[in-house]
C-alpha cells in the first residue's frame, strides 16, 4: 500500500508538471469566472459549464489519459525492475493521475463561484455538477489509460480513445433518438430510462437536467423521469452506475497491465 | 372602453355604499349572544337597515336565510358552523354586508352548490373579512350584480376535484369586483362563468385542485395583481372576448395539463406586465385571436409559451424569455402571428449599428421542441450534444420548423418594467 502511495506521491507532482492540469483549470476558472463577471445568472453559468463538463471534459481526459500512459514507458519499464507487485504500480499510477485532475476541475469552477455566485438555491446544482465531473474524469481518465495498456500502437491507442468519446457524446445519443422515433408507439420511459445508465455521459446529463430543468420535466413522461432519478433508489443506482464505469475499465486495464509483456 | 365603464360602475357602487352607511349607524344594533341566542332569531326581529353584531362564540346554525337589508358584523370571530350539512349564510335581499365573520362547514352535497355565504340575485352587497373555513363553496354569487367580495380568506382541504367546490364562485353576475382575497385549496380558487365587467384584483389563489383561476364566457373583465400558484392546473381563460390581464404572477404550476395561463378561445385582449415563473408551460394559447402580449416576464418554465396553429393575431412583443427550457412551441409549420422586440436569452445574434436590436432575426421555436411534442418521451435527451448539433442544422436549413415563426427585431438586453 505504501508503494502504491509513493507512487501516486511521485505521480502527482509529475502530472502537475505537464500543463494539462492546468489547462483544465484554467478552462473551467475562467470560463466561470468570465460568465459571473459577465453578470449572468447561476442557472445560466450552469448551463454553460453543463456543455463544458460533459464534452470537454471527456475528451480532455481520455486524451491525457492514453498520453500519460505512453509518455511513462520508460518510467513503468524502470519500475518494473524494482521488487513491486504490478497492481501496486498500476494503482499508484491511476491514483497520481486522477487526483490533480478532479481537484483543478473542482477548484476551477468552486473559485469563481465563491467568490461571484451565491449559494442560495443552487448548491444542490453545483454540488451535482462537481459529482458528474468528478466521475465524468474518472472514467475516461481510466478508458484512456485502459486503451494505451491495450495498444502498443500510439495512434491505435489515441484512434480508440477518440472513437470511444464520440460514441459517447453523439453517436449513443444518435442511436438513442433513431430507435424512440422507430418504436414511437411503444411505451418508451422504461427503455430510455435504462439507456441512459449504460452511458456515463447521459447519465450525468440527466443528473444535471434534473436540476435545470424541473418545470420542463414536470410534464406527463418527464414525470416518470424525475419519479425515477428524484428518488433515492434512483440516486443510489445511478451512483452504483457511476462506480461500475469506473471500476471496469480500472479493472480490465489492470488484468492486462499484469501480463502485458513491457 | 367597456372596461372603463365597468370601474366607474362599481365605483359608484361604492360611493352608494358609503352612503348607506350613516343611516345604518342610526338604525338598531341587534347583539346576538346577549339579546339574542341564534342568529336566526336576532334576523327574524331585525327591519330593514339594522346592525347584527354577532359577539365571540359557536354558532351552529343551518342555513340562515337574510332576506332584508341587514349589516351582520361579527365581533371576536364569531363562528357560524353549517355542521357539514347545510349552506350557512343565503344573502338574497340587496345592500347586505357581512363582515368578519368565521364560516364554517357548509355540508357537502351533489343536489346542490351549498356555500359558505351565497348572494342570490343579489344587488350592491358587500362580503368583507370574513374567515371561510372547509366549505363545499366558499363565496356564492349568482345572477347579482355590482358587489364586492374583499379581504376574505378561504381555506378548504380538498382532496378530490368530485366532491369539492370552488373558493369564490360567480355565475351570471356583472360590475362584481373580488379583490384582496386568499384562496387555498379548494377545487378552482376564483369560477368566474357569464360573469360580465367585473374586477379582479390583488387576489392570492394557490394549492387549488384544479384551478387557480377558471374564466369563461366572461367578457369584459379584468384581472390584475393577483398571484396564482402551484394550483392543479394554473389558469385558464376560455371562450371570452375583451380581457385585460396584467401584473398577476403565475408561477410554479407544474404537471402535464397545468398552465401558468390557458387561452382557449380567447379574443380582443390584451396581456401584459404579468410574470410567468417556473410553469410547466407559460401561456398556452389554442384558437385565440387578436391578442396582444406584451411586456410579461417568462422565466425558467418549460416551455415559455405554446401557440397552437389555430391561433391567429397574437402580437407578442417586449417580453422577456429568461433560462427557459424551451421559448415558444408549436404545432404546424404555418404561423399567423407576429413576434417582435422580445429579448431571448437564447438569442445568439449581434449589433452592429448599436441601437439595442439585434442584426440577426431569431427563431424561437426549437426543433427538439417538435421532436418532443410528437413524442415525449425524448425529453430526455434535452441538453444533448446531439441535439445542440442538429439545432445548429436546421438553423442553416429550416426544414420542420416555421420559417415565419420569427422574431425580426430580437432585443438584446431584458425589458424592464
Amino acid at each position: 500500500m505504501s508503494n502504491t502511495l509513493k507512487i501516486a506521491k511521485y505521480q502527482f507532482f509529475n502530472v502537475l508538471r505537464t500543463r494539462w492540469v492546468f489547462v483544465v483549470f484554467a478552462l473551467f476558472f475562467f470560463l466561470t469566472a468570465a460568465l459571473f463577471y459577465f453578470g449572468e445568472s447561476e442557472a445560466k453559468v450552469l448551463v454553460s459549464l453543463l456543455n463544458v463538463t460533459l464534452i470537454f471534459l471527456p475528451l480532455l481526459s481520455v486524451l491525457f489519459g492514453v498520453f500519460y500512459v505512453y509518455n511513462s514507458t520508460s518510467f513503468i519499464e524502470l519500475m518494473l525492475t524494482q521488487p513491486i507487485y504490478r497492481s501496486e504500480l498500476y494503482g499508484g499510477m491511476w491514483l497520481g493521475i486522477v487526483t490533480p485532475f478532479v481537484g483543478s476541475f473542482v477548484l476551477g469552477v468552486l473559485l469563481p463561484f465563491l467568490v461571484f455566485g451565491s449559494w442560495m438555491g443552487y448548491a444542490g446544482a453545483f454540488g451535482t455538477l462537481f459529482i458528474v465531473g468528478t466521475a465524468l474524469i474518472l472514467i475516461f481518465l481510466s478508458l484512456g489509460m485502459m486503451f494505451a495498456i491495450f495498444a502498443e500502437e500510439r495512434t491505435v491507442g489515441m484512434s480508440l480513445a477518440l472513437l470511444l468519446w464520440l460514441v459517447l457524446t453523439v453517436v449513443y445519443d444518435a442511436v438513442v433518438l433513431y430507435l424512440a422515433t422507430v418504436f414511437r408507439d411503444y411505451p418508451l420511459e422504461q427503455p430510455l430510462i435504462a439507456a441512459m445508465f449504460l452511458n456515463p455521459v447521459d447519465l450525468g446529463r440527466v443528473a444535471l437536467l434534473l436540476q435545470l430543468d424541473v418545470s420542463a420535466l414536470m410534464g406527463y413522461t418527464g414525470a416518470v423521469f424525475r419519479e425515477f432519478f428524484g428518488t433515492s433508489l434512483g440516486i443510489s443506482l445511478a451512483l452504483v452506475a457511476l462506480l461500475l464505469w469506473v471500476s471496469i475499465p480500472v479493472f480490465v486495464g489492470l488484468k492486462r497491465f499484469a501480463h502485458r509483456d513491457f | 372602453m367597456e372596461v372603463g365603464t365597468t370601474v366607474k360602475r362599481w365605483l359608484f357602487s361604492i360611493a352608494l355604499l358609503i352612503a348607506l352607511v350613516p343611516e345604518s349607524a342610526q338604525a338598531t344594533r341587534r347583539v346576538v349572544g346577549e339579546e339574542y341566542s341564534s342568529i336566526k332569531a336576532a334576523i327574524a326581529a331585525a327591519t330593514a337597515g339594522d346592525t347584527i353584531l354577532i359577539t365571540a362564540g359557536h354558532y351552529s346554525e343551518g342555513p340562515i336565510h337574510v332576506k332584508k337589508r341587514l349589516t351582520i358584523l361579527g365581533q371576536g370571530n364569531p363562528v357560524v358552523d353549517g355542521a357539514g350539512q347545510t349552506e350557512v349564510f343565503v344573502i338574497e335581499a340587496d345592500s347586505v354586508v357581512i363582515r368578519k365573520i368565521v364560516v364554517q362547514r357548509a355540508g357537502v352535497s351533489f343536489m346542490q352548490d351549498n356555500a359558505g355565504i351565497r348572494l342570490e340575485k343579489v344587488q350592491h352587497c358587500v362580503v368583507d373579512s370574513c374567515i371561510l373555513l372547509d366549505n363545499f363553496f366558499g363565496i356564492y354569487a349568482a345572477e347579482s350584480a355590482f358587489c364586492i367580495i374583499q379581504n376574505n380568506t378561504l381555506i378548504a382541504h380538498s382532496v378530490r376535484e368530485a366532491v369539492s367546490g370552488n373558493g369564490i364562485h360567480l355565475w351570471y353576475c356583472k360590475g362584481m369586483l373580488i379583490r384582496n382575497n386568499r384562496i387555498r385549496g379548494h377545487r378552482d380558487g376564483i369560477y368566474f362563468e357569464f360573469v360580465q365587467s367585473s374586477l379582479i384584483e390583488h387576489n392570492l389563489s394557490e394549492d387549488n385542485l384544479r384551478y387557480g383561476l377558471h374564466f369563461m364566457f366572461s367578457d369584459s373583465c379584468q384581472y390584475r395583481w393577483n398571484t396564482f400558484r402551484r394550483n392543479g392546473a394554473g389558469v385558464a381563460v376560455m371562450y371570452t372576448r375583451r380581457v385585460l390581464m396584467e401584473r398577476n404572477v403565475f408561477e410554479y404550476n407544474w404537471g402535464s395539463s397545468s398552465y401558468g395561463l390557458l387561452l382557449k378561445e380567447i379574443s380582443d385582449s390584451h396581456i401584459r406586465f404579468n410574470r410567468f415563473i417556473r410553469n410547466s408551460e407559460g401561456i398556452h394559447s389554442e384558437g385565440s385571436s387578436r391578442i396582444e402580449i406584451d411586456s410579461n416576464l417568462f422565466q425558467q418554465n418549460g416551455w415559455a409559451m405554446i401557440v397552437m396553429a389555430n391561433s391567429e393575431d397574437l402580437y407578442i412583443h417586449h417580453n422577456s424569455f429568461i433560462g427557459n427550457s424551451f421559448d415558444v412551441s408549436t404545432n404546424s409549420r404555418h404561423n399567423f402571428n407576429r413576434f417582435a422586440y422580445n429579448f431571448w436569452d437564447q438569442y445568439k445574434g449581434y449589433d452592429l449599428d448599436r441601437d439595442g436590436i439585434g442584426d440577426v432575426p431569431y427563431h424561437p421555436v426549437r426543433l427538439f421542441s417538435l421532436l418532443v411534442q410528437q413524442n415525449p418521451p425524448l425529453l430526455i435527451l434535452l441538453r444533448s450534444f446531439l441535439i445542440d448539433l442538429l439545432e445548429i442544422a436546421e438553423q442553416v436549413f429550416p426544414v420542420l420548423t416555421p420559417e415565419t415563426l420569427v422574431d425580426q427585431y430580437p432585443l438584446l438586453h431584458e425589458v424592464e418594467f
